[in-house]
């Protein structure tokens, strides 16, 4: 159920910040985006210092996974939206890169906890996770790209799936801001 | 302020060395930060020239010439400032981390976006540093000092708890929601 909330909140989360960059634009998202980053670090040892506040701890407590840093997958996501925002070739990419991630990342999370049948080079993941990373993901950014969506979502699905001891916000964007200079 | 500002690349060493020094007596750990910094040499210089972005170059700064995006001077400091979350030497580095990244903005070297940039590569590289330290088993995942610290208080006070006898009426004892007693802070 946590993870169904988590999911749902990452989803909602992206989809917000997505449209957001789209409306403030690169400049204005990067800086609207840092403001959150300051605010993000500054909760997060408010936290760490053992301090309690009633509706961040109700947020954490239905959201959170079992981390020594609290409030620690906000943050990976912030950051991710910074590194996609700062290093695609494009806003309207970087937007893609964004909402591929929040979409297809929570599907396959969603899906994939209920899949059986385990990726050979990655025991964590199934197939039916990638495969719905995959359908989320180009039913969402086909509009805004066409036929090179599904490359897009593609490769990022390989790379959602990868063994890489790295938080997939990082690899994800990166990759996504990389194939903005491929495709 | 104008100080931090106006460093060229060669003032930035003197910075990071001062801040490095600061980071061995203050932050735990300090492996990763290290990391951190050797990654951030060659990536910031790289990402530089592929992202290839101008710098403003308002005011009276001499301007460098390479390009402005990301901010080296900002994903530097934010480096040290992730590395010292959870200890009280945050609120050293971190502050000084927002002065360097206004102050680069405000002197026009750089752009805010170029400073959110960089500042974000910072963090970035920090976390990864730490999780590939983990993963080839040099440092163990850490749990932070003051957490640590609070856990350790509240098993005391339950073991107290228990010396006294009854559980629900020993004063130490005043059971939170969660189910650890609450520890009286000084």
């Amino acid at each position: 159920m946590k993870e169904l909330y988590r999911k749902l909140f990452h989803i909602t989360f992206g989809a917000i910040i997505a449209g957001g960059i789209w409306v403030l634009g690169r400049d204005d998202g990067l800086a609207a985006l840092f403001v959150a980053l300051i605010a993000g670090l500054v909760l997060i040892q408010w936290k760490l210092s053992g301090f309690e506040e009633k509706v961040i701890d109700f947020f954490l407590s239905k959201m959170e996974r079992k981390v020594t840093i609290p409030g620690i997958g906000a943050l990976m996501f912030l950051l991710g939206a910074i590194l996609a925002l700062s290093f695609s070739k494009t806003v309207g990419f970087a937007v893609v890169v964004l909402l591929v991630f929040a979409f297809g990342d929570g599907a396959s999370t969603l899906v994939g906890m209920k899949g059986s049948h385990r990726i050979f080079y990655n025991k964590r993941k199934t197939w039916e996770g990638s495969l719905a990373f995959f359908f989320t993901a180009s039913a969402v950014s086909v509009f805004f790209l066409g036929p090179t969506a599904l490359v897009l979502c593609f490769i990022l699905a390989i790379v959602e799936s990868l063994p890489i001891p790295f938080d997939d916000n990082f690899t994800i964007t990166l990759a996504g801001a990389a194939l903005s200079y491929i495709l | 302020m104008s100080l931090v500002a106006g460093a060229s690349s060669a003032d930035l060493y003197l910075v990071l060395a001062c801040l490095g020094f600061a980071a061995l007596l203050f932050c735990h750990n300090r492996k990763a930060i290290f990391l951190a910094l050797l990654l951030a040499t060659p990536s910031i210089p790289l990402l530089k020239n592929a992202i290839n972005e101008d710098r403003p170059c308002e005011g009276w700064l001499t301007c460098p010439d390479d390009s402005g995006m990301p901010s080296g001077h900002s994903a530097i400091a934010f480096i040290f400032a992730a590395g010292s979350l959870g200890s009280p030497s945050f609120w050293f580095f971190f502050p000084a981390a927002l002065v360097v990244g206004f102050s680069r903005e405000y002197w026009g070297a750089h752009s805010m976006a170029q400073v959110a940039s960089g500042a974000g590569l910072g963090v970035a590289l920090f976390f990864i540093s730490e999780e590939l330290l983990i993963y080839f088993g040099a440092i163990k995942r850490r749990t932070h000092w003051k957490v640590k610290r609070f856990v350790k208080k509240r098993i005391l006070a339950m073991r107290k708890a228990k010396k006294a006898g009854n559980k629900l009426d020993a004063p130490a004892m005043q059971s939170s929601k969660a189910g650890w007693p609450k520890v009286r802070r000084r």
